[in-house]
């Protein structure tokens, strides 16, 4: 049996998923119900995949896939989500994700996912791989340098509003460091004002996460 | 009568130059004995003065460039005048005397105290000497009475040193509260700004040229025989606008403002106000007000001013800051509507997707569970009725959630109490414990937002007692207090979460309780788990 984290605060998804995979070969070994709670429950029931919805209550589960993705012996993670943003989905196919499946999308691609997961190591949600591919085509000519997890970090916290204060707080760092950062990333991303780049940050993301 | 009076500063410096010049001669005339000097070269010089007034009371009153531009010569003199006087009287018992007040007097009102400190001590230097010159000539000379003089005249220069300094500040609070006290400034800035300018100088037309930032399009507001027209620009065509207010006379290229030390200085009109711009507004002569915020840059045009001077630039300092301050007032409360509007949209678009999205991914979810149970020929009516129950639940929820949506934006507490006592039956029925409810009785509106919330608290926390804590009993309260609306959930669970080595507060719950503004307290005493949640209300029932 293939055990299974499912990660979802809603629990309504939690028991279809669980009624879905009754009598498979696959198993609910633990659910949770935040990206805390998840990374908790991984070391505890070290599960063969992790079910993960992305919109949850405390932080997003991009903050889950990259800490678990830092791991070399991390479980198979298979996003399920009901929308995923360019930067976000970049950025998974970036770390690796095995799978990723929309709720609103045919249920039955969930099992697919999983089977293909457990024969060829990975399966993609056609809607998304097209996606992917023409966020690929789009960004592709573009030679900007390559961005820092640090830099992305701190574009995601100017998108979200945070002054440099707050930013500094959260990234442990000096407001002048922040200064710093942000200045070098104005110049890489080819920016001029905090405000675009906040209204750019997600073509920026997703541009950066789109060289192989 | 308090109207009347209502005289530019430069008019009323000429009227009382005349008047004295008048008196002067007159009492000259009148009295043999004066002046002790050249009697008839001090009459011609006192009637070739009197005239010269005249002349400047003319001046004054058909042009405020000339006036201005006069001013500076006519008072040096005014000083060479007294001096002369001092010097054809008595200079210690000189019945003028009296005109170096008059002197100090024009240059505090017109330039301030730098001019009226250099005024003083030019009087005051020229006093002694011309008084000094009458000690050999006469044998009379009252030494006590010319020393109390000169101590008059440096007495009288400080106090009007201060004047100067301080004389626009009682025009300027007045001219300030009339501006701010206009109410249309705050849902219209330009046009309320525009036409609040207009009614304070009383000009007879008025334009607005605005470029908004960043600039992509100039607007030009141009109110006329009390109707207002809007027109946009391409930015390019609109000049920049000036440092600070300037004077125009457009049909002979004049314009006058204040340089930093509020000395007088002319200027070349052509790089702040554009000849085709002037054409099409058919501006003439008036008051140009450059207005500069966050949101943009512009120039107010007051054309037709009454009574128009120089005095009015620092009237249009003062329009200039009012304005300034309500376009920007204006722009923080837009974006504090758009904000609060931004904020209930995602508030809604969050409960939905909590709700309805997730119900349907999940109802979606279990249909292919059934599919597929049927093709392996398993007994799905057990499915079947489960899915049909959650969704009379989830219809239940989206039917109070579309009531509350009607009910307008408050409700009363007593209907939030009912719709909330339902809610804990049916998580009674869906969690399978024992649920409670009770409510204190109060006559509170609440908002309609809050509703919404405490529904979703509610499913919550009684969700995370089943869940995490393996609650069989919850009890749910509800009350108001002062401005705020109060939930306890009490369990008998195990301490929450369960198993976790630490005692957090629950993170769903802990986020949309900020959200709402309000407060989460978690305790755990006698077996059982509290939630508290304080949630900040709108209002309540008189």
């Amino acid at each position: 049996m293939i055990r299974i984290l499912l990660v979802d605060d809603h629990p309504m998804i939690r028991t279809a998923i669980e009624v879905l995979l009754r009598n498979t070969e696959y198993t609910i070994a633990a659910t949770a119900a935040s990206g805390e709670e998840a990374l908790r429950q991984v070391g505890e029931v070290d599960p063969d995949v992790v079910l993960l919805d992305l919109q949850m209550p405390g932080g997003s589960g991009m903050d889950v896939v990259r800490r678990l993705q830092s791991n070399a012996n991390a479980p198979k993670i298979v996003i399920l989500t009901a929308a995923i943003d360019d930067a976000s989905l970049m950025e998974a196919r970036a770390l690796g994700v095995a799978g990723m499946v929309l709720k609103n999308s045919d249920p039955a691609y969930l099992l697919e996912c999983l089977e293909g997961i457990r024969s060829s190591g990975s399966w993609r949600n056609p809607e998304l791989s097209a996606r992917a591919e023409h966020l690929d085509q789009s960004y592709g000519e573009t030679l900007r340098p390559a961005l820092a997890p640090r830099e992305r970090q701190l574009i995601r916290l100017v998108s979200q509003g945070l002054r440099n204060r707050e930013i500094a707080t959260k990234l442990g760092v000096t407001e002048g460091t922040v200064k710093v950062y942000l200045h070098a990333v104005f110049q890489k991303v080819g920016v001029s004002s905090r405000t675009e780049l906040a209204i750019r940050a997600e073509e920026v993301l997703a541009e950066s996460y789109s060289r192989r | 009568m308090g109207r009347g009076l209502n005289l530019a500063s430069g008019r009323v410096i000429a009227l009382g130059r005349l008047l004295l010049a008048t008196l002067f001669l007159t009492a000259m005339w009148a009295d043999a004995s004066q002046p002790t000097e050249f009697p008839r070269e001090a009459m011609i010089l006192l009637a070739a003065y009197a005239a010269l007034a005249a002349a400047m009371v003319m001046v004054a009153w058909r042009s405020w460039w000339f006036d201005a531009h006069l001013a500076g010569p006519m008072h040096a003199f005014d000083i060479a005048l007294f001096t002369a006087v001092v010097f054809l009287t008595p200079g210690d018992t000189s019945p003028f005397f009296i005109f170096c007040i008059f002197v100090l007097l024009a240059a505090a009102i017109r330039w301030g105290w730098r001019a009226t400190a250099l005024t003083a001590v030019l009087l005051t230097l020229l006093y002694v000497l011309a008084g000094s010159a009458t000690v050999a000539a006469s044998q009379e000379f009252e030494i006590n009475r010319f020393v109390t003089r000169t101590a008059y005249l440096i007495i009288f220069s400080l106090v009007l040193i201060w004047f100067g300094v301080n004389q626009w500040r009682a025009h300027v609070r007045v001219a300030t509260e009339e501006l701010l006290s206009d109410p249309s400034m705050d849902t219209l800035p330009l046009e309320g700004g525009l036409q609040a300018a207009m009614a304070v100088t009383q000009a007879e037309r008025g334009a607005f040229v605005w470029s908004r930032a960043p600039a992509r399009s100039a607007t030009v507001l141009v109110a006329r025989d009390g109707t207002v027209t809007e027109s946009e620009l391409a930015p390019d065509s609109v000049a920049p606008p000036a440092p600070g207010t300037f004077l125009y006379d457009l049909r002979n290229g004049r314009a006058f403002t204040r340089d930093n030390r509020r000395d007088l200085r002319a200027f070349t009109l052509d790089d702040h106000v554009y000849p085709e711009i002037a054409a099409a507004l058919d501006l003439r002569e008036g008051l140009a007000v450059p207005v500069r915020s966050d949101r943009g840059q512009g120039q107010i045009f007051l054309d037709g001013v009454r009574g128009l001077s120089t005095d009015h630039l620092e009237l249009g300092e003062v329009i200039s800051r009012a304005v300034a301050t309500r376009i920007q007032r204006r722009a923080l409360m837009r974006a504090a509507e758009d904000s609060a509007e931004a904020r209930s949209r995602l508030a809604i678009a969050r409960d939905l997707h909590d709700s309805v999205v997730q119900f349907l991914a999940g109802a979606a979810f279990r249909l292919e569970a059934m599919k597929r149970s049927l093709l392996a020929g398993r007994e799905i009516a057990p499915e079947i009725n489960e899915l049909k129950e959650l969704m009379l639940l989830e219809q239940g929820e989206l039917r109070s959630f579309i009531t509350a949506l009607r009910s307008g934006s408050q409700i009363e507490l007593a209907e939030l109490a009912r719709d909330l006592q339902s809610l804990a039956a049916r998580l009674s029925r869906q969690w399978d414990v024992h649920c409670t409810f009770s409510a204190l009785q109060g006559d509170m509106l609440v908002p309609t937002r809050l509703h919404f919330d405490a529904h979703q608290l509610i499913r919550e926390a009684v969700a995370n007692a089943v869940r995490h804590a393996g609650a069989k009993n919850v009890s749910i309260r509800v009350g108001g207090e002062k401005d705020e609306v109060t939930l306890d959930v009490i369990n008998d669970g195990a301490s929450y979460p369960r198993g976790a080595r630490r005692n957090p507060m629950p993170g769903s719950l802990q986020e949309r309780v900020e959200a709402a503004g309000g407060r989460l307290d978690l305790s755990r005493g006698m077996g059982v788990t509290k939630v508290s949640i304080a949630l900040p209300i709108a209002g309540k029932v008189p």
